[in-house]
């Protein structure tokens, strides 16, 4: 991590009649990327979102690789959502050969993929997004203000990374997950010390929940078209069928029947498209499509925070990763509660020939893998299609929703209002793309 | 020596209490960002089983919130990173006080990085009570690449003058050590002449 002087982070400037304003790195996003908005007249022009990172080949050089390794090398995509990677390619994989890792491996698998919640939505919400919501230009200058708060978010946070430690050895990129199951199991009393400082965190998720409930929140409702995995008995965190607000209640193998990724002229991202129409993935997306599946705390907290069972606003979605928190915690304590020690740390995995899907739910939304293997284990093809590329197209609307409907607000202030949009969706650019620059051009 | 984030904050619950804490920052995976982690690593070697009393040495490639962790506790922090200022590759500074650190663009992945942990724990008050940043002019950071030469070279130069002064009883060595204080608006290495450790 590299530090160095600041960029010129932003220029805004009038000439000729034309207004423009130039973010070289936008913060609080993962990843990099490029936002441009050009406003003429007072009309909207375009909106697009811009990705100029090549395309990251994983999937190309995921061919040839031995079965066992995509779970480790995909992790290495992204370092705030690896367990992501590695639970959609151990499924996947194990998919394709035949095999099916449940009891208290699954439930450990499930585990893992809480502290990843935790951790993510509490860095999210607390460092990234309530910046915007009051008024300061990022987390430190939050911390200034609002020490106590700021403390419990990293607080909220570090229990994450503990969960994610014992179950996967280290917080970014685990390295204690294979095929099958784990390397190692983790002790029970190592299970047993994370129960205290994951009781206190969840009463820190309901306060979380309180906190940013009370946020001022910009009237937007669109009508998107949301898609999740979908479980009859648990909120989708590992596996699920795909469901989505149109009805859709497919297996995850049909994935690539309903989703289409097509190249667009602006990015060398692709954009996808659910049955031919733009759709969004994510914690709206599965709140709306799982709230009955939510503990009862998580339910009673989101009604308590006055949300009904869908939610519609995209600035809401803090309040909804919020809720997401007090439910990761829930399921986390039940998990280790019920705890009983598998008799191996992982199921055999042979190789077989043959093709294995599977999406798994993470923080920011759904993540595909599909993998093609020969009867030797060799990876023949690899896809990928993570969750920030699907939203892709979504997030271009609600920005262009949001400029229509605040076209006469003060420049920077529709900057900044450009800025929080994306942040909604919390996204993982870096999955996707690289680097977000933002532009609004007014004549 | 401890390495990574998860390690290291597990082996700061039981171990003595920690003085002074050497750390060097960075992915070892992304060219002359290995530095840090590197120069660690020397250090680490040089004094074998022998560190000084009540100094620890971390090469940390893990999440930048958990160093606040870490950090706790320790009255003086001499931290390790690569920079990018435009100087020449391998060219080194020293800041201390409250220099304005930022991180390079907004490509870490995971939030924000050194400079922003250090913003936070100041923020917070839990930044150790004397910081001070060794900085070495990076060329390359792109995946797999290895460590430009005249950075390794530096890296050495930087080791053997740290183990020098750091075998100096930590009480001694953790008398606050200001630098001027900087104008903010610039940043940490635009002015590497005036810093007489500039390699």
């Amino acid at each position: 991590m590299p530090s160095g002087p600041a960029p010129e982070a932003r220029g805004a400037g009038r000439e000729n009649g034309t207004r423009r304003i130039d973010v070289e790195a936008m913060a609080r996003v993962e990843g990099e990327g490029a936002l441009h908005v050009r406003i003429v007249d007072d009309t909207l022009e375009h909106v697009m979102l811009r990705i100029y990172e090549p395309p990251r080949l994983f999937e190309g050089f995921l061919r040839g690789r031995y079965y066992t390794e995509p779970p480790d090398i995909t992790a290495r995509i992204c370092g705030i959502c690896p367990v992501a990677y590695q639970m959609s390619a151990c499924h996947a994989l194990e998919a394709a050969c035949g095999v099916t890792v449940d009891g208290q491996l699954r439930e450990l698998r499930r585990l893992l993929y809480c502290g990843e919640w935790i951790e993510s939505h509490a860095l999210h919400v607390y460092m990234l997004h309530a910046p915007d919501f009051l008024g300061y230009p990022s987390g430190v200058h939050l911390a200034a203000d609002h020490r106590a708060i700021v403390e419990r978010g990293l607080r909220l946070k570090k229990v994450g990374n503990d969960v994610m430690i014992v179950l996967g050895g280290r917080e970014i990129h685990p390295i204690n997950v294979k095929l099958g199951g784990f390397y190692r199991l983790p002790r029970e009393a190592e299970l047993r010390a994370l129960r205290e400082p994951l009781l206190r965190a969840r009463d820190d998720a309901v306060a979380t929940v309180e906190w940013v409930a009370g946020f001022d929140f910009p009237d937007l409702e669109p009508e998107r078209v949301f898609l999740s995995l979908s479980h009859p008995d648990e909120y989708p965190l590992n596996e699920g069928r795909l469901a989505s607000s149109r009805g859709l209640d497919v297996s995850v193998s049909a994935f690539e029947q309903h989703v289409r990724e097509e190249h667009v002229e602006h990015s060398t991202a692709l954009h996808a498209a659910l049955d031919g129409e733009p759709y969004m993935v994510g914690p709206l997306a599965r709140y709306a499509l799982n709230y009955q599946q939510l503990s009862p705390l998580a339910q009673e907290t989101a009604r308590a925070a006055g949300l009904g069972e869908v939610v519609r606003n995209p600035f809401k979605s803090i309040v909804v990763r919020a809720i997401e928190t007090v439910y990761a915690c829930d399921e986390a304590l039940r998990i280790i509660d019920g705890y009983e020690p598998p008799e191996f740390a992982s199921v055999e995995v042979p190789p077989r020939a043959g093709r294995g899907h599977a999406c798994t739910e993470a923080p920011r939304g759904t993540l595909y893998h599909r993998y093609t293997i020969n009867d030797e284990g060799i990876v023949l093809d690899a896809r990928i299609v993570p969750p920030t590329a699907q939203t892709q197209a979504v997030i271009e609307q609600d920005v262009r929703d949001v400029v229509e409907a605040h076209m006469n607000v003060p420049h920077e202030q529709l900057q900044q209002l450009c800025e929080q949009t994306v942040r909604n969706h919390d996204p993982c650019i870096s999955c996707a793309t690289h680097f977000l620059r933002l532009e609004v051009e007014r004549r | 020596m401890t390495t990574g984030g998860a390690s290291a904050r597990m082996a700061a619950a039981g171990a003595p209490p920690v003085h002074t804490l050497v750390m060097g920052v960075g992915n070892e995976d992304r060219g002359d960002d290995a530095l840090g982690p590197l120069a660690a690593r020397l250090l680490a070697r040089a004094w074998g089983d022998a560190p000084p009393p009540g100094l620890r040495v971390v090469a940390w490639t893990g999440d930048p919130t958990g160093l606040l962790d870490v950090w706790t506790g320790v009255q003086r922090l001499v931290l390790i990173d690569a920079m990018v200022s435009g100087a020449a590759p391998g060219s080194c500074c020293r800041y201390a006080g409250d220099a304005p650190f930022v991180s390079a663009g907004a490509t870490s992945s995971h939030g924000f990085g050194l400079a922003g942990a250090l913003a936070l724990a100041r923020a917070l008050g839990r930044a150790p009570p004397s910081v001070e940043v060794w900085g070495i002019e990076g060329a390359r950071f792109g995946a797999g690449e290895p460590l430009t030469p005249a950075v390794r070279a530096a890296v050495e130069a930087l080791v053997a003058r740290l183990q020098r002064e750091l075998a100096a009883p930590a009480t001694a060595a953790a008398e606050p050590e200001r630098d001027p204080p900087q104008d903010p608006s610039r940043g940490p290495s635009r002015d590497p002449s005036r810093d007489p450790a500039r390699s």
